[in-house]
């Protein structure tokens, strides 16, 4: 399954998000969704933890000024990569 | 004169709050000399410098926040949870003077005002 977080994870039901994710699905974040890979953040660990695959959209990175501030945990990816994504996942499931 | 509170609490570009916040500023500015700014939770992010955001075509309105010391607007306040929640510490880079607060200091500031408008 494909996960895309869209919103900023302290607008969301993160809790929710982290006990549905199963190892192996795709978690992509993109928009404001990005802020979840900043290191040290607050959600971070739990994100990692989940041992899924953890996806960037690399123009919102770049967009919000983090750059240097993003876990190596997370994958950076551009649109192209985000459908292939999307081919490869049978569902997706957006927060 | 009234004292106003201008809160930023989301993160640039996701939304268009933080730039309707900053005309929001600029416009009461002609009227009140009294206002404050206030960074929380998300908001902390508008202070960033952030280079790039044409990549997702949108205006990089946030270099205009430096210009508010021309209208004599200098009180900004962060809040100093919301930094560290989010990753941040005192050496990061913000394009403002900003003072950095704790959550008990930054409720007393905002006791100062007479409105509080949020963005």
């Amino acid at each position: 399954m494909l996960h895309t977080l869209i919103q900023s994870p302290y607008k969301t039901n993160m809790p929710l998000l982290i006990s549905i994710l199963k190892k192996k699905d795709d978690f992509l974040a993109l928009q404001d969704g990005v802020l979840i890979a900043l290191t040290n953040s607050f959600f971070l660990d739990s994100i990692v933890l989940s041992s899924a695959n953890l996806y960037l959209i690399k123009e919102d990175v770049h967009a919000r000024g983090i750059i240097n501030n993003i876990s190596s945990d997370f994958i950076l990816i551009n649109y192209i990569h985000f459908v292939s994504l999307t081919l490869t996942n049978k569902t997706q499931m957006t927060w | 004169m009234k004292k106003i509170a201008f809160i930023f609490s989301h993160a640039p570009h996701g939304t268009t709050l933080g730039k309707e916040g900053l005309d929001a500023v600029l416009g009461t500015s002609s009227i009140l000399k009294k206002i404050s700014l206030f960074f929380i939770g998300d908001g902390v992010f508008q202070l960033l410098k952030s280079y790039k955001s044409e990549r997702i075509l949108a205006r990089d309105y946030t270099s205009l926040f430096s210009i508010l010391s021309l209208y004599e607007i200098k009180d900004f306040y962060c809040c100093k949870l919301s930094l560290f929640e989010r990753g941040l510490n005192f050496d990061t880079e913000f394009i403002l003077q900003v003072n950095i607060l704790n959550s008990y200091f930054l409720r007393l500031k905002l006791d100062d005002h007479d409105a509080i408008i949020n963005f």
